[in-house]
């Protein structure tokens, strides 16, 4: 093999080595390769359009049960002759059985097996009643119930504590009956003495009382800490602007 | 590298319009089966593999010759069929191998050492060496050119790649090889 001049220049251009080696070809096809190539390719073509076609010798299926059942009855033969063929001293063994099972094992085991396999006692079935869907209506309804007399009764508990009171209880009963309205109740109210007051609020107020109160003060009204020092009726003069000024609104 | 296109027309006229189209193929076959074996082989490596991928590749050829529009010559549609197989046998021994690139490449260069006539002392052995150094579309474009001797513009054609890249890419596998050579 040579290099045509125009492939040789441009290799000394790139690699003046490479185009000092001798063009050679290292590998070889088999002797006959390339005659027999065609034959070859024109088979595998054959091939595969016999594939696509998929064709089975005439009379195929006719004798096949016959060839198949012709091997199987040949089998036991055949391996055993292989056997003996291949492997003399195992051929001589024979195929004896080396275990054994217990005296009649084979006589008694139906009856065995039949034992285990007694037909079990019917189980009793137990009928389910179909339930009806007004018991659950009326169950929720009874917990409704329940739940809205209780809340009821603790609700008008704690609006009814104060009232229960027996010193408290008495004195309401007389004022309802006295007062009838707005202005007899205020001039009920103003008969009443200080230290009634206190009491009553003493036993009676509690914290929302006492947050409505401080609410309804005007911080910017009050008196400031030093008034008390200089007058000691500071308190008294506040309280007294307080209530005009509620009687006002 | 000599082309004969109008021998070419002439045979598949022969397999489009006659009766013995067997006759045509064969002829077909014979005029391009030594091209085309060696450029699968230098692929390759191994002659059975060359030779599955030459038949089938010419199985296909048999199939597809019939719808052969004579877009392209004869000998240009036979080198992509045949550059194809080889490619896509590579790949399918990467896959069924599940190895990277670089362990075909070692592959290969196995297969040649394996050679009865390999000679690591002999030059031309280490040229091979170097050749089975490179990727797959280098070593095609450095085959096709140094043993095929095939003009860029066939090779363009062929590859479906630009004459100034294949230019490039003949370049550097030249070089590539001649480095290999001398660190070996």
């Amino acid at each position: 093999m040579e290099f045509s001049t125009e492939i040789l220049d441009e290799l000394k251009s790139i690699s003046p080595l490479l185009a000092r080696i001798e063009k050679r070809n290292v590998f070889t096809a088999p002797e006959d390769y390339f005659d027999t190539l065609t034959i070859d390719i024109f088979k595998k073509i054959n091939f595969n359009s016999i594939e696509s076609g998929l064709t089975v010798p005439e009379g195929y299926f006719e004798g096949l049960s016959t060839s198949i059942l012709h091997k199987i009855k040949n089998l036991p033969e055949h391996a055993s002759t292989e056997l003996r063929d291949l492997f003399p001293m195992l051929y001589s063994i024979q195929n004896e059985n080396v275990f054994t099972v217990p005296p009649n094992y084979f006589k008694n085991l139906p009856d065995e097996i039949l034992n285990g396999i007694q037909p079990q006692p019917q189980t009793k079935v137990v009928v389910m009643k179909k339930r009806q869907s007004i018991f659950r209506y009326a169950a929720a309804a009874v917990i409704t119930a329940i739940i809205g007399v209780s809340s009821l009764l603790v609700f008008n508990k704690s609006q009814q504590v104060q009232v229960n009171q027996p010193e408290t209880s008495s004195f309401y009963k007389q004022a309802v009956s006295q007062f009838k309205n707005e202005q007899q109740i205020n001039q009920g109210i103003s008969t009443l003495s200080d230290d009634e007051i206190i009491k009553y609020l003493d036993k009676n107020s509690s914290d929302a009382d006492n947050d409505a109160i401080t609410t309804n003060i005007e911080e910017k009204g009050m008196p400031d800490p030093k008034d008390y020092l200089q007058d000691e009726k500071t308190l008294d003069t506040y309280l007294d602007n307080i209530g005009t000024k509620n009687t006002q609104n | 590298m000599t082309v004969q296109p109008q021998d070419d027309k002439q045979l598949l006229y022969r397999f489009k319009n006659s009766d013995n189209k067997e006759a045509a193929f064969t002829e077909i076959v014979k005029k391009y089966q030594q091209k085309l074996y060696w450029h699968i082989r230098r692929m390759v490596i191994g002659h059975e593999d060359a030779n599955d991928v030459l038949q089938n590749m010419f199985i296909k050829v048999w199939k597809g010759l019939e719808n052969f529009r004579e877009d392209s010559q004869l000998y240009t549609w036979l080198y992509r069929i045949a550059t194809n197989e080889c490619l896509t046998f590579l790949e399918q021994q990467k896959k069924r191998s599940a190895v990277s690139l670089s362990d075909v490449e070692s592959g290969l260069s196995n297969k040649l050492k394996a050679d009865e006539n390999f000679d690591a002392n002999k030059l031309e052995w280490k040229l091979q060496l170097g050749i089975q150094q490179l990727p797959e579309k280098q070593r095609l474009v450095f085959n096709l050119r140094y043993y095929d001797e095939m003009p860029y513009e066939e090779m363009s054609r062929i590859l479906d790649t630009s004459e100034g890249a294949l230019k490039a890419s003949y370049h550097h596998a030249a070089k590539k090889i001649e480095e290999f050579i001398l660190n070996s």
